[in-house]
């Protein structure tokens, strides 16, 4: 009996790390489409102002925004900030990062600052539709967690 | 940072790592063949041959026809990735890389108004590599010395001859603080070219990187208190008026200017413009003879009019 009641007890906290960590793991999604966005702006700004070039610009990126992406130190090229987030990202934040990537550096500053634009506006749409949908997956999260845990329980008993 | 070994003729490693493999891997090849001589340009061209012109006068073919493939992406290496931040002097036709290394380049122009807007689909390419050709400043020095430093000197040759090296030489020696004047020297390096060689720790020359002509006078005017102002390639009237509206401030200005001869010079309504406010004492035409320049001393006074 007392081995059945650790392997329930432990069951229950089993399903609530896996709701805690689900849950962690969506925020972390929108913590990095949030980090892309924040990038994006800031190659906006570089390109705007100053001209600057790529490599520069992703040198100097703010350590916050790296962190977001959950990198520690900068990283000279945009295709390995998006490899790093592959497993984070929709398919369509996906396509909107490697879109952008493929063009950066490619044209004449006015165009790159549209592309800018255009990829910023897309993220943005794509962190508000993340925002939206985070209160009830995280209900749908816990709920299912402890249904789980709970029938587990209960068979155990 | 441009790494200044070379291959054996002249051409900087991270050059050749900027080229598309058969390129570099041509000129390697061929490099002891030419052993000895020197290359001053790699010119690659769009589906024609790419060639070397070398410090002897001769040009070798590197037997490569680049597809536009290459050229694009040699266009991408030499931004840097960054096709934006050059696209100014792009549609200036050239594109600035470290260690005074400009790459001229053409291909399919957009334009508005008689004025170039954007400039795509390159097809050649020239880069030119700064050749150490031995200099002496003191002439030009002691010019603006001998005129209280109130007039500029207007430093004239056919293109390769040594103009800008001997600009270089020229701030460096004027801004050296040990062993030289320290004066207030600002250098305004539109094309990105005379700054190489003037970083060091002995020149306090100001640099205005990027900036245009006439702009980049008057802040060195106004902002800099510069007492000479030394300066690359004046071209066209339209430059030449706005020079003269900013640098009427008491510094002399130290130029140069593509001609063969002195009556060339006056032929250009820009040059003959500044020749007659009175902006350049003297005119320093210069001639390369054997690895060394040779100067020849024209003053105001002594320049015909015709």
């Amino acid at each position: 009996m007392l081995i059945r009641a650790g392997g329930a007890l432990m069951i229950v906290f089993a399903s609530i790390f896996a709701s805690a960590d689900l849950i962690k793991r969506e925020k972390r999604r929108i913590e990095c489409v949030e980090g892309f966005l924040a990038l994006v702006s800031y190659i906006k700004d570089r390109i705007e102002c100053y001209s600057t070039p790529i490599k520069n610009i992703l040198a100097d990126c703010d350590p916050a925004i790296l962190k977001k992406l959950g990198l520690d130190d900068p990283v000279s090229d945009f295709g390995q900030m998006i490899s790093v987030c592959e497993g984070l990202l929709s398919e369509e934040t996906l396509k909107t990062l490697r879109e952008f990537s493929s063009t950066l550096g490619k044209s004449y500053r006015d165009v790159q600052i549209r592309v800018c634009g255009k990829t910023i506006g897309e993220l943005e749409g794509q962190k508000n539709s993340l925002n939206a949908a985070y209160p009830s997956k995280r209900k749908t999260v816990i709920a299912l967690c402890m249904a789980l845990g709970g029938m587990a329980v209960i068979a155990l008993i | 940072m441009i790494d200044r070994r070379d291959n054996g003729i002249g051409i900087p490693s991270s050059l050749l790592e900027l080229m598309p493999y058969r390129i570099s891997d041509a000129i390697r090849r061929m490099t002891p063949s030419v052993a000895g001589d020197r290359c001053e340009e790699i010119r690659l061209r769009l589906l024609k041959m790419s060639t070397l012109t070398l410090s002897r006068g001769g040009t070798a073919p590197l037997g490569v026809y680049l597809d536009r493939g290459e050229m694009d992406m040699t266009v991408d290496k030499l931004c840097g990735g960054s096709l934006y931040a050059h696209g100014d002097t792009i549609k200036k036709g050239y594109i600035s890389l470290p260690g005074g290394i400009r790459a001229g380049v053409c291909g399919r122009a957009a334009a508005e108004k008689g004025s170039i807007i954007g400039v795509g689909e390159i097809n050649s390419i020239n880069i030119r590599i700064p050749h150490a050709v031995k200099t002496d400043p003191t002439p030009i020095c002691d010019l603006l010395s001998s005129m209280d430093y109130s007039k500029g000197v207007l430093i004239y040759s056919p293109p390769g001859e040594g103009k800008t090296t001997l600009l270089r030489s020229v701030a460096a020696e004027l801004s050296k603080v040990s062993g030289g004047s320290g004066m207030r020297v600002s250098v305004v390096d539109t094309r990105e070219e005379l700054e190489f060689g003037l970083s060091g720790k002995n020149s306090t020359a100001d640099i205005l990187s990027g900036y245009p002509k006439a702009a980049g006078i008057e802040i060195a005017l106004r902002t800099l208190n510069a007492r000479v102002i030394i300066c690359d390639e004046i071209g066209n009237e339209e430059e030449a008026r706005a020079i003269l509206d900013a640098s009427n401030g008491g510094a002399a200005l130290v130029a140069s200017a593509h001609a063969s001869d002195i009556g060339g010079l006056m032929a250009k309504r820009g040059i003959r413009m500044l020749h007659d406010s009175g902006v350049f004492g003297a005119y320093v035409g210069l001639r390369r003879q054997e690895g060394r320049l040779k100067l020849t001393v024209t003053m105001r006074d002594e320049v015909g009019v015709c």
